[in-house]
């Protein structure tokens, strides 16, 4: 094949004129500070703090329900704009919302295990919850790693969670293509952790990266010079940009057990995971339980997620597939128009699916 | 997100760009009557330089805290405080480097182990990316030579390269190898660091400071104390409980008789 080099260099040069005229919008953005939508800090306990985001005026009779974010990235992507905020979503649909904010561990924090983060952080603010709602039973909205720690908690603690939802949820953590898997099969974590103490996020995010690497580094900043007119993509484009490298260190404990027993050893299913000196036993799920998947995730394959239909009773639950990738359920028009609305006829009870 | 944050993203989102427009040219950038062959070329030597600076940033990354093992391996074990927590800085000096006891001593051994199990990781790890870059060549190639490839536009070009080497690295990522490559690596660099906090730990004690190993003992304790304090916290939480049921339940017992009392004023039978 020929190629044409006089209209390739056309091409270089509107490339370049687009990729200073974007320079100079986005060096006008101001800084992201966090979601739009009003919240309050009802509790705090370590790095972790409690937010309630209140229900509309005549919401109605919803138990309260507890957003569980994963301890690898930050919850801000659930508050993403005004318009596609899945917080302000679920408040919308007339429930008392409260998100657990893990916040960020610190070289202190090596030690904080899973039976603190479930037995301990999450019992904790669950309890709060259930004290500022006369004892009644929460529902629970668990996010990717946040909906493995839910699960957790929902078998060991039945008698407390009214309903749960999972999203993009790894249960099988070798089922269906499981990069993050393939790439930890090997890794001695015990040395692992104790060479890092508190796992740096810059660590993680090389391996994330690493997954897909041309995507990420090459073919988003080609699609971001499509973007250079339009301020309220380029908008959008910056906050995910801010919000895909702005994750947390781990606790180097957690980290540990989770990496080694989660991923590697898949305990889960197989219900060899104890916490709070108990082992978890996914068969105790006995409320209703809404498992939404990702049918193009590259980071919790749906089959991998769908494995919780296999051993939860089957009476009491359900699962949705939503089109697209692991971001798609926070930030598509389609999640905010059709998802979050059905899930929160679900929870108010007035939806089977 | 503060200011900081935004400043970083911005760097990245220079850098990045820069590199995709970098990229691009490659693919744009052809001489008067050029052919494909010669893009191809370009993109294999432009493959080569890459794992080469590769190569030589992970040597880079891993270099000082080699050498500073290396030079504190020399010290005997009887070297004083003073000498230990100096050597980081004397890196340059080989007295001990010649004497054939202390090439010997199992310090040193550990140190040289480590070294050179993380130089094969390295390698090892490197073959398999090499050889990705070397498939997404190939790749590209098939896709420049197929008829259907009839278009000279320059963003389609780069597409189907960005497309060639995801598919060529995916197959590469996907295969045991580069599973046990990546396992390999991580935990040759876990090694290096541990030893260097054991020595880091050696000098600090031979200098009476507390060292990495005493004070992640103080935060175990610490966090076992904290633990013990939830523990406690939730056992008095539940004695209040079973304390307040207990007295509603004494108040509904004696409630009854109470009203009835109410009802019936003293004196009036």
């Amino acid at each position: 094949m020929k190629l044409d080099s006089a209209q390739l260099t056309r091409e270089l040069d509107e490339a370049r004129e687009r990729f200073a005229r974007l320079s100079a919008a986005v060096a006008e953005l101001r800084p992201y500070r966090g979601g739009s939508t009003p919240r309050e800090a009802i509790w705090r306990s370590g790095t972790a703090a409690l937010y309630h985001y209140p229900a509309s005026a005549g919401a109605g009779e919803a138990p309260p329900l507890l957003v569980i974010y994963s301890l690898v990235n930050r919850p801000d992507i659930l508050d993403f704009t005004p318009q596609r905020s899945v917080l302000a979503s679920l408040r919308d649909a007339g429930h008392s919302v409260y998100l657990l904010d893990w916040g960020r561990p610190g070289p202190g924090d090596r030690h904080l295990s899973l039976d603190d983060y479930v037995d301990g952080l999450l019992y904790d603010a669950i309890e709060q919850i259930r004290q500022r709602h006369a004892g009644a039973a929460v529902s629970l909205f668990g996010v990717c790693q946040g909906g493995t720690l839910a699960l957790c908690y929902a078998a060991l603690y039945p008698e407390h969670v009214a309903k749960l939802v999972t999203l993009v949820t790894p249960v099988d953590f070798h089922a269906g293509n499981a990069s993050l898997y393939h790439l930890a099969k090997y890794v001695d974590f015990d040395r692992f952790a104790a060479a890092y103490g508190t796992i740096p996020a810059s660590v993680l995010n090389i391996a994330y990266v690493g997954l897909k690497p041309f995507r990420i580094l090459s073919q988003r900043y080609v699609d971001m010079l499509d973007i250079a007119a339009d301020p309220a993509a380029l908008t959008d484009f910056m906050r995910m940009e801010q919000w895909m490298y702005d994750s947390p260190d781990q606790a180097g404990e957690a980290f540990r057990q989770f990496a080694k027993h989660f991923y590697q050893n898949n305990d889960l299913i197989h219900g060899r995971v104890r916490l709070a000196g108990r082992p978890v036993r996914l068969d105790r799920l006995d409320m209703p339980v809404l498992n939404v998947y990702a049918a193009d995730d590259h980071l919790v394959p749906a089959p991998s997620a769908l494995a919780l239909g296999d051993h939860v009773p089957k009476r009491r639950y359900q699962a949705v597939e939503f089109p697209g990738g692991h971001l798609a359920v926070f930030v598509t028009r389609r999640a905010h128009t059709q998802l979050y609305p059905m899930v929160g006829q679900w929870l108010r009870g007035t939806k089977d699916t | 997100m503060d200011i900081a944050d935004i400043t970083a993203t911005l760097e990245r989102l220079y850098r990045e760009g820069h590199k995709v427009l970098a990229d691009f040219a490659e693919f744009a950038n052809q001489p008067e009557g050029a052919d494909s062959d010669a893009l191809l070329e370009r993109l294999h030597q432009q493959g080569e330089r890459f794992f080469s600076d590769l190569r030589q940033q992970l040597q880079d990354q891993a270099q000082p805290w080699i050498a500073m093992l290396r030079a504190w391996a020399q010290l005997s074990d009887g070297a004083s405080p003073a000498e230990i927590l100096m050597t980081p800085m004397t890196w340059w000096r080989s007295s001990a480097e010649h004497d054939p006891a202390n090439r010997e001593s199992p310090r040193r051994a550990r140190v040289e182990a480590v070294v050179a199990e993380l130089a094969a990781a390295r390698d090892a790890y490197l073959k398999l990316l090499q050889q990705a870059a070397d498939g997404a060549v190939e790749r590209f190639a098939t896709m420049l030579r197929s008829p259907r490839q009839e278009q000279q536009n320059a963003r389609q070009l780069y597409q189907d390269w960005l497309e060639a080497a995801e598919t060529a690295y995916e197959e590469i990522l996907d295969s045991e190898d580069f599973a046990a490559a990546t396992g390999r690596l991580t935990n040759a660099w876990s090694e290096l660091l541990l030893v260097l906090q054991d020595n880091l730990d050696g000098a600090l004690s031979a200098a009476g400071l507390p060292t990495r190993r005493e004070l992640s003992e103080t935060q175990a304790q610490l966090h076992e104390l904290r633990q013990q304090q939830r523990t406690r916290e939730r056992q008095f939480r539940a004695e209040l409980d079973a304390l307040r049921e207990h007295v509603a339940n004494l108040t509904t017992a004696a409630s009854p008789s109470r009203s009835r009392g109410k009802a019936k004023p003293a004196g009036t039978s």
